[in-house]
């Protein structure tokens, strides 16, 4: 099983820089996909699901950075618990 | 009792809209009996009463402001949930419930941090399976909110799931985690029902639900369980404490 699978659902995340993160979450019934990239004031998440009848355009948000916002991973090297809170987090900013 | 697999099939069918004439009188029953026993209901004062004691778990036991955050979040959604289910309710003519929440996961005692993180990481998980799985169903309505209501379940359950993570890390947390997993993991199996339910096959016959109550148990057992092992819980056998088998 993918350690940081839950529920069925399955968290990837990849962080070129420590400034932006791709994450990829799956499961039998769901696939999306996430682009963050965190400027000073300000944060950029790209959203996709093929799987979304409702929504099946690539989306570009452009928000002002929340207050106390960190997407450093706890640990070294990132936790599967990282990635959940990430994911989390990100979920939180779009819904 | 019912151990044949039944799945929707992939075989293009009617979708019915609101106020079509021609609904089939069973399709409209069950659609019906379906929205009217499922918990998130606006329509239903017993709802009402389960958000506020919710809404004062979730201000009070946040351990910290990041995690109030997110547990705001949560009772948003859960909040829009009901008022979307009251208005897909009311285009079927029904216009007001008044059921109790029959679930005996709803009435328990929620005392700390731990009860409120397992209500989310294995009670709102059960919605992922059983509850909201509404991405095939044919009734347009249904059909319009079903992704996104299955993702903000989804975020609960992994929000419920990351809470008990940050209580497992210390060994009271770890140690309140394994006794109360006594009364969670029942509780939860519980949730899908009788394994012989003819409702649930009759469900599956109409597209209304993708897998019978067993079936759908056996996949949510196989998903959970090595989830909490995972974090150092100690679950308990499958039958152990259940009320419907």
């Amino acid at each position: 099983m993918d350690p940081a699978a839950a529920g069925g659902l399955a968290v990837r995340v990849t962080r070129p820089a420590p400034e932006v993160a791709f994450i990829e979450t799956s499961s039998s019934a769901h696939w999306e996909c996430f682009w963050v990239a965190e400027g000073e004031h300000t944060l950029v998440v790209g959203a996709f699901d093929r799987g979304d009848k409702s929504t099946p355009e690539p989306r570009i948000h452009v928000i002002n950075k929340p207050y106390g916002w960190d997407m450093r991973p706890a640990s070294d090297p990132p936790s599967a618990g990282d990635d959940q809170d990430l994911l989390v987090a990100v979920w939180q900013l779009l819904s | 009792m019912s151990t044949t697999t039944l799945e929707r099939t992939s075989e293009p069918q009617r979708i019915w809209h609101e106020g079509d004439a021609d609904i089939p009188a069973e399709f409209h029953e069950l659609l019906v009996r379906m929205l009217s026993y499922h918990v998130e209901n606006s329509a239903n004062p017993h709802y009402t009463d389960l958000l506020t004691k919710l809404w004062d778990r979730c201000l009070r036991f946040a351990p910290d402001e990041a995690t109030k955050g997110l547990l705001v979040k949560l009772m948003q959604q859960e909040v829009e949930h009901g008022i979307i289910n009251a208005q897909i309710l009311s285009g079927l003519g029904v216009d007001h419930v008044d059921r109790p929440i029959e679930q005996y996961a709803f009435r328990h005692p929620m005392e700390t941090f731990c009860d409120l993180s397992y209500f989310h990481a294995l009670i709102d998980r059960v919605g992922v399976y059983i509850g909201e799985t509404w991405d095939g169903v044919p009734y347009k309505p249904l059909l319009d909110i079903a992704t996104r209501v299955h993702k903000e379940e989804l975020f609960h359950c992994t929000l419920g799931l990351r809470n008990l993570r940050l209580i497992c890390k210390t060994p009271e947390g770890l140690a309140e985690a394994n006794e109360k997993i006594h009364f969670w993991w029942p509780a939860a199996l519980d949730m899908f029902g009788r394994s012989d339910s003819d409702f649930g096959d009759a469900y599956v016959r109409w597209g209304l639900r993708k897998k019978n109550n067993a079936d759908l148990r056996r996949q949510y057992i196989a998903d959970t369980r090595p989830l909490l092992v995972d974090l150092g819980i100690e679950v308990p056998p499958n039958r152990l404490n259940r009320r419907f088998l």
